[in-house]
């Protein structure tokens, strides 16, 4: 299934009922581990997720085919997610992790306490990620999801976030610190 | 001197920020090259984006999916 398909867009624009069932069955998983690392419990997730593609069947005539179908799925779930999370839109001018990352670096720009090897946390990395994940902006958390683990690129992620390459780099730099500091941290006191 | 400091390749890093041109790249690689600290980070990084994606693996065979599909496709019809 081509979902760029010139006909493939008509087919879901006149409510094409094997079309969008297609869609629906080929972003689901996607759309539902989305909702879920994205920080909303396990069943706020699965509602945001029908909420997602009931809205996604009722504006099916809307979709131009401009951007992919999977940036406008996406940008309709972000928009689920920031009504659940009300935190969703606000992320700070300074964030603590902006003077931490400064204080690993000395006045030329070398390391100063450099980062330590992860292999310090063998297999327990995996749950404490999970905790740390919890500690995230929700912003930065979830740049960092559709980074990551939907592995999009970063114009993508703007144009379904709406917001600019310069905003998104900073929440995946702050994100990605702010987990390896949580990480680092947690590891330091185990030894 | 490797061109940039490493506070600078790591910002460049994290913020997935790609090098404009050739140059830019040549010097992101040559400090990595020389710098095993930064190659560190860059592993870190590397790692935690792994073990994310290991965490929330796609839930193929999840009961949710069943339940959610019911869910959907009842409103629609």
């Amino acid at each position: 299934m081509n979902f760029e398909d010139p006909q493939f867009v008509e087919r879901i624009r006149s409510g094409d009922s094997e079309a969008l069932r297609d869609v629906v069955e080929s972003y689901l998983p996607h759309i539902l581990n989305t909702a879920r690392a994205s920080g909303l419990a396990p069943e706020r997730a699965e509602d945001v997720t029908q909420a997602m593609f009931t809205t996604f069947l009722e504006r099916a005539s809307e979709f131009e085919g401009r951007s992919h179908v999977r940036t406008w799925l996406f940008g309709i779930l972000y928009r689920k997610i920031s009504e659940a999370r009300r935190d969703l839109n606000r992320e700070r001018r300074s964030d603590a992790i902006d003077q931490v990352m400064e204080g690993r670096f000395d006045p030329r720009g070398m390391w100063k306490s450099p980062p330590q090897a992860m292999a310090l946390y063998g297999g327990e990395i995996a749950k404490f990620l999970k905790d740390c994940m919890e500690g995230l902006a929700s912003l930065q958390r979830m740049a960092f999801v559709l980074r990551e683990m939907e592995e999009m690129d970063t114009e993508e992620i703007c144009n379904i976030s709406e917001v600019s390459h310069t905003h998104l780099g900073v929440l995946l730099y702050r994100g990605r610190n702010g987990l390896r500091e949580c990480l680092e941290a947690k590891g330091v006191k185990r030894q | 001197m490797m061109g940039l400091d490493c506070k600078e390749v790591t910002r460049q890093l994290a913020s997935d920020e790609s090098p404009v041109n050739r140059r830019g790249r040549f010097l992101i690689a040559l400090h990595l090259f020389l710098c095993n600290k930064c190659r560190r980070y860059k592993a870190q990084l590397e790692i935690i984006g792994k073990t994310a994606r290991d965490l929330w693996a796609r839930p193929r065979d999840d009961e949710a999916l069943g339940r959610l599909r019911d869910r959907i496709f009842m409103r629609d019809s």
